[in-house]
């Protein structure tokens, strides 16, 4: 019997993988007015931080080792670089959970987790394709940001990019995998974003923080997603700092995985396809 | 060795118990208490390669808890469910290249892009060899008549193109067991009807072994050959149609249409039968006998029937499979 099964194979493995990424890619594309909308909140975002900046900086010209125009770079990058990593598998995870819909996954011979990255991947890949690069002409059109401290912090930065984007994925997963037990956790949901916005640095600078909040908020993952990667493009990092930071988000990769994979094995238990 | 064996298999749901009124909802926000309902209770079977089986039962019975389990999205709470060699919910994603899975209720097709799409990505999904996809595609595409439907996004198909299509989806992969839970729900007669020829012809042709679960006991009928029953999450009944049939007595009547006008009461005093048999005139012409199918056979009635007055036509009602279900769910045996 087992002689008509078709073998696995890494490279074939892959590509069913990058078949869930395009299809999040093509998804995406169907919604034009979300994406206009999009655009728009990012720039006024952006303003907005801006405007309230320039007001700070009325009153002294470095707040915390931050020129404004450093400040202003910070916050517009910082944007610009949510604009690319951010997905949605949590919530999408959410509702398949509640119409019950996860089964026709689990039928399928595939890694739930894998899948829901490759999904996050596809929307990553669509943003920057489309979604990030008006964001970036408007934003660099209307404010004053500075380029990247050098070439090799530029390279760095990409890198520590798309790190943000595998952790920003495991982070959403697993909490994502919280609508298994709870069913509404649209309240779940918007906390975790404002912890991610705060946390991450993306409003504030973690070093304008107090000394024990910044060691607090250096134990856990939502710095790796924001302020790492933007300290390495304002050349803020050098030498062992940077190697670090790169070091400390590729653990952070595999630890929001693990935990990812072990919050699944748990919530197995627990499932309970909806219906029927 | 049997393709599917179960052995005291259990489901057990915790359900947590509301309190009325706005009192409740705040004790329920400290303290919860469970109910516990048992979906599925100790039920054993096993099932043989190339069997067309189905599984039946009123609603809330237990069936899609057990077909979850089959299918490896659900964990049992205990006993021994393999499938094949292999225990669906552990070794899920080998099981899931051997089976194939159609929930009436959902599609498993991606709902914005066209069907043919979809049939692609299965096949990357599934690593099938380009070669086996196409031989099987075509046979299928021309089974049920899918060509028109190929370039169309699932979305705008109607419930029984989307069917078919899923139907499709779940045997291109070359599955050895396809798993339908109420595939033809809310499909019109010719739907139906298609459904099942295909499903009949796939069992003889490919020997793919069914497991079917279905209100629609004609559809039963007309293709199982062994049926499952289920109640409150018990096995009641497990065998072939007939065999139900002869586990119950049940009434039977045969109406005669005389050629002549008769006379009701001189009939009735010169037919006697032994055991439970009623008559009952219908009309002037119309004479109708009702018995039991354990005191006596058919001909022994129509025989003396005959004798005693001349008959045009003669028609025999049997019980119908309906019936005898509605009395396995009501819980009467007789």
């Amino acid at each position: 019997m087992s002689t008509r099964r078709f073998p696995d194979s890494v490279i074939d493995g892959f590509i069913k993988y990058n078949e869930y990424m395009r299809i999040s890619f093509h998804k995406m594309l169907a919604y034009r007015v979300s994406y206009l909308i999009g655009v728009i909140t990012y720039i006024i975002h952006v303003s907005v931080y801006y405007f309230l900046y320039k007001a700070l900086y009325h009153q002294s010209h470095t707040i915390n080792g931050y020129d404004l125009q450093q400040m202003v770079t910070y916050v517009a990058i910082g944007w610009i670089s949510k604009s690319f990593y951010l997905n949605y598998i949590d919530r999408e995870l959410t509702e398949e959970v509640k119409s019950g819909h996860v089964a026709m996954d689990l039928i399928k011979p595939i890694d739930f987790q894998l899948m829901c990255f490759a999904r996050g991947l596809g929307q990553s890949l669509f943003r920057i394709v489309l979604f990030t690069p008006p964001i970036i002409i408007v934003t660099t059109c209307m404010f004053p940001i500075s380029g990247p401290a050098s070439p090799v912090h530029m390279f760095f930065f990409i890198l520590s990019t798309f790190l943000s984007v595998l952790i920003y994925s495991g982070i959403n997963y697993t909490i994502g995998l919280l609508s298994i037990f709870f069913l509404s956790i649209s309240g779940i949901l918007y906390s975790k974003n404002m912890i991610i916005e705060l946390l991450s640095g993306l409003l504030i600078p973690l070093d304008w923080f107090p000394l024990w909040f910044q060691k607090f908020s250096a134990f856990l993952p939502f710095q790796a997603i924001a302020f790492l990667p933007l300290k390495i493009y304002l050349g803020r990092l050098d030498g062992s700092g940077l190697v670090y930071a790169i070091s400390l988000q590729f653990l952070w990769v595999i630890i929001t995985m693990l935990i990812g994979r072990l919050v699944w094995k748990i919530c197995q238990r627990q499932i309970l396809i909806q219906g029927g | 060795m049997a393709l599917i064996e179960v052995e005291k298999l259990n489901k057990v749901y915790k359900n947590f118990k509301r309190k009325e009124g706005l009192k409740g909802a705040l004790v329920n926000m400290i303290y919860r208490e469970y109910d516990e309902i048992r979906a599925v209770d100790d039920i054993s079977f096993s099932i043989n390669s190339g069997e067309l089986v189905g599984y039946i039962g009123p609603n809330g019975a237990g069936k899609s808890t057990t077909i979850k389990m089959l299918t490896g999205i659900l964990i049992p709470t205990s006993g021994r469910l393999v499938v094949n060699n292999l225990i669906p919910y552990k070794q899920r994603y080998e099981y899931t290249k051997q089976i194939g899975v159609v929930f009436g209720q959902r599609t498993q097709l991606w709902w914005d892009i066209p069907v043919i799409e979809s049939f692609k990505l299965l096949r990357k999904i599934y690593q099938i060899p380009k070669d086996h996809y196409e031989s099987r595609l075509s046979k299928f595409k021309n089974l049920l008549d899918l060509k028109p439907l190929l370039n169309i996004p699932v979305r705008k198909l109607s419930l029984g193109q989307r069917m078919r299509c899923d139907l499709v989806a779940s045997l291109l992969h070359n599955p050895d067991v396809l798993f339908l839970d109420e595939p033809t729900i809310g499909l019109d007669i010719i739907g139906k009807l298609s459904i099942r020829q295909f499903l009949e012809k796939i069992n003889n042709e490919l020997g793919i072994t069914i497991i079917l679960t279905t209100h629609d006991l004609k559809e039963i009928e007309a293709l199982c050959k062994r049926l499952i029953t289920i109640d409150h999450g018990k096995i009641l009944y497990d065998g072939d149609i007939d065999g139900l049939r002869s586990c119950y007595t049940l009434n039977r009547s045969i109406t005669f249409q005389l050629i002549k006008n008769f006379d009701f009461d001189n009939l009735e005093q010169k037919l006697k039968f032994d055991g439970n048999v009623t008559l009952e005139r219908l009309d002037q012409l119309r004479l109708k006998i009702n018995f039991s199918n354990e005191s006596l056979n058919p001909a022994k009635i129509i025989e003396n029937v005959i004798k005693e007055v001349e008959v045009h036509d003669i028609a025999i009602e049997e019980p119908s499979i309906e019936e005898i279900v509605g009395r396995i769910y009501s819980g009467k045996k007789n």
